[in-house]
């Protein structure tokens, strides 16, 4: 699902630049290989809009998952499974049209806004919601990437007896000492016959 | 017959506690109370010991009351303390922000197998502290508040986080599976340290601190109750082999420190090891000492705040220091290894006044431990074997068909998986492995470490001793296991009862131990009897055995 993510996000390359790419169309060709449907069925799609079904259903389906789960464990699936669709359905059932599309995107990249008339509100919902994913991203589970990188545990080498390692907040704290020790079991270390410090 | 208590074995039917229900609760569990039912939970910490400690808010209280005498301004504590955390530990910061709650460990805790109380699954143990974090520390918590998964701290919280965190053994299992290797162990001693600022301790736990801190080892041991009990034990190894030893208690100038966690010098099978230990180091020649002052390895600190575990720990390098030896050698235990390997040398260090560990036997200079200068007593046994150094006859140990508990400590923590194995296989003919998913890394706990192997918690322990116990009662069944050795003190207090409920017939030994009943000492008498000074079958005639079998009794 991750490879698929970032594929869909190359694709759309195609939308920003002028002229396409060669590795943007690399892509493409071999991203519908099977050449199934008119236009081709991207494989990425589909398994990305399956692979986020299957994690909902799992989320649902399992009680010790859906007891576990906070809104914002469903929030961001639904809202990549509505991108998901939504992107299926400009391609393949709403037939956008994409040179439009284009012109107005650029548009936008110019700071020169133009409003073709020929792009269904469809479009607009897919553009929002991935608005709404580029916003909410930063704050959200989304991020958990970060984590791998940054969890100690992943991190760090477990050398800590061959290596010191130094705490830069280490501060004293009150121990009892052998002075204090022997002051208090003196007579009976000495009765007993173990060495002491002083007599 | 006089009827059985919750803290007694005998209370608990095993078809009682194999009814069990993994499946979420009719209740959210933000709004589901802890119910405090007598096996489940350790007695709070007496006001004398947290005096002998300057520990906040000393009081005496039972953990049934329904106001637990929080001290004034108690959340603002909590808080402050949370965001002191947070700033110190990056563990804990990243840990209560990365969890997607994917549930990959749920069903890695042996408490929650053994119980199926959602709340100990990790990732929900986690989520108590979570959501206080997200609701006090987060954009998105304090703006949308129970929708982001934050909740109020109330003392329904704090009882709750006291039931939870006393119900965690802090053996990581759980890490191992988690894709961002989030460490619950880190987690739940975030959470007792929090607590600790409340006054709110385990007395199980406590005690021992308070003992250590005085008198240098967990028991309140004094300096010459140790050495009466080193002498027994003396008494009984020139009994089952005829050889007399020494032993060097607080000797200036001895090449090696040794010490131990103090369970081994009181409990059974816990003294076997402690008593093989003498024998090995007689037999070896080695010029080490006991210490009356740092006696004990174990360090029940890490179980109340990194600050009272730099406050025990201090005490070892110091006795080091002051006995002036070379180096460290540390006995058979879990979580004073973890304190050795994972903080000894930066809350206690740098040990430069010693030199890197050498053995006197074979010249390995044990260069892992370049640094901290501590040992591990199966490192320098392997090392020795390796080096043919010890005279084994495996054969003695013929009668024992043995399996290895790996320690959480020793295992994931540290790495220690192979020099105890090869020990065993040096000192026993038959030896046999658990199932995978239940040995090495992924050891199961034996459900009564971080604290928590007293009998006031013995539902909780029998129930986290499932996994385990049935992967011994699996061995026991397919090989005819009879011994399970484990090189830990705890795991030795806590699994005979385990072994007991979930695999009766199957004793609890140190490795130790096995080495010695195994090794040919110079000028040992007929070995007839092992160091238990029970009769090694095979050795003894008829009728001697029930005359020594009377013997040990007396004991």
């Amino acid at each position: 699902m991750h490879w698929s993510m970032l594929i869909i996000l190359l694709r759309h390359l195609r939308l920003f630049t002028n002229p396409v790419p060669f590795f943007v169309t690399a892509l493409e060709r071999a991203d519908g290989f099977m050449e199934v449907g008119l236009p081709v069925v991207f494989i990425t799609t589909v398994v990305f809009v399956v692979a986020l079904a299957y994690l909902l259903y799992r989320r649902l389906a399992i009680g010790q998952v859906r007891y576990i789960s906070l809104v914002g464990d469903y929030f961001p699936l639904f809202l990549l499974l509505g991108i998901g669709i939504s992107g299926f359905w400009l391609r393949h059932l709403a037939k956008t049209d994409i040179a439009s599309v284009k012109e107005m995107v650029l548009g936008l990249a110019r700071f020169a806004p133009v409003v073709p008339e020929t792009i269904s509100p469809l479009f607009y919902g897919h553009l929002f919601l991935v608005c709404v994913l580029l916003a909410y991203l930063p704050f959200s589970k989304l991020t958990h990437m970060a984590g791998v990188f940054l969890s100690p545990t992943r991190n760090m080498a477990n050398n800590n007896r061959t290596v010191r390692h130094v705490n830069p907040w280490d501060y004293p704290v009150k121990v009892h000492t052998y002075e204090e020790y022997e002051d208090e079991l003196r007579e009976k270390m000495k009765s007993a016959g173990i060495p002491v410090e002083r007599q | 017959m006089k009827k059985p208590k919750p803290d007694e074995m005998e209370y608990y039917q095993q078809e009682d506690l194999l009814k069990l229900d993994w499946g979420p609760r009719k209740t959210s569990w933000m709004d589901t109370a802890v119910d405090f039912r007598p096996g489940t939970y350790i007695y709070p910490g007496k006001a004398k010991n947290l005096r002998v400690l300057d520990l906040p808010n000393p009081r005496d209280w039972a953990v049934t009351d329904d106001d637990w005498q929080l001290p004034e301004g108690w959340k603002q504590i909590v808080l402050e303390g949370m965001a002191e955390r947070l700033s110190k530990y990056r563990s804990f910061k990243v840990f209560m922000d990365i969890c997607v709650r994917c549930g990959a460990c749920a069903d890695k805790c042996h408490f929650f197998i053994g119980s199926g109380d959602p709340k100990n699954m990790p990732v929900l143990r986690a989520e108590l502290l979570r959501s206080i974090y997200r609701k006090d520390f987060t954009a998105l918590g304090k703006v949308f508040g129970k929708l982001a998964g934050g909740r109020e701290l109330t003392p329904d919280v704090i009882k709750e986080w006291f039931y939870y965190f006393f119900q965690c053994t802090e053996c990581r299992r759980c890490s191992v599976f988690c894709p961002y290797g989030i460490d619950t162990a880190e987690i739940t001693m975030m959470g007792r340290e929090l607590l600790g600022l409340l006054g709110l301790y385990v007395n199980w736990v406590i005690e021992p601190v308070a003992n250590c801190y005085r008198f240098g080892n967990h028991l309140g041991i004094q300096p010459h109750g140790l050495k009466d009990t080193l002498e027994f034990m003396a008494e009984d190894i020139e009994e089952a082999t005829g050889i007399q030893i020494d032993i060097p208690i607080n000797k200036k100038g001895a090449e090696i420190l040794f010490f131990t966690p103090s369970g081994d010098f009181v409990a059974a099978p816990g003294i076997y090891t402690c008593m093989a230990y003498m024998l090995l180091f007689h037999e070896l020649g080695i010029d080490y000492t006991w210490s009356t002052y740092a006696s004990d390895g174990g360090n029940f600190g890490l179980f109340t705040s990194h600050e009272a575990l730099k406050r025990l720990n201090s005490k070892i390098y110091a006795e080091a220091k002051r006995l002036g030896v070379k180096w460290i050698l540390g006995g058979e235990c879990g979580h004073m290894w973890r304190v050795i390997n994972q903080y000894m040398d930066t809350v206690s260090g740098p040990a430069d006044f010693l030199e890197v560990p050498r053995s006197p036997l074979t010249g390995t200079v044990f260069e892992h431990a370049r640094s901290t200068k501590v040992v591990h007593i199966m490192e320098f046994l392997a090392d020795a074997i390796r080096h043919g150094k010890l005279n084994l006859d495996p054969s003695r140990n013929d009668h024992i068909r043995v399996t290895f508990h790996d320690s959480c400590n020793t295992a994931r923590g540290m790495g220690i998986l192979e020099e105890p194995r090869y020990v065993i296989r040096n000192a026993c003919n038959h030896f046999y492995e658990m199932p995978e998913n239940t040995i090495r890394e992924q050891t199961f706990c034996c459900g009564g470490g971080a604290g928590l192997g007293t009998d006031e918690n013995m539902e909780m322990r029998l129930r986290g001793g499932l996994p385990r116990g049935s992967a011994v009662r699996h061995v026991q069944e397919h090989h005819g296991v009879n011994q399970l050795a484990a090189m830990c003190a705890i795991d030795r207090a806590t699994l005979v009862t385990v072994c007991d409920y979930w695999a009766p017939g199957v004793q609890v030994t140190g490795i130790s131990e096995l080495v010695a009943n195994a090794m040919i000492f110079k000028g040992e008498k007929r070995r007839t009897h092992d160091l238990r000074l029970e009769p090694i079958p095979g050795m003894t005639e008829v009728g001697e055995e029930s005359e020594t079998v009377e013997v040990a009794a007396n004991e």
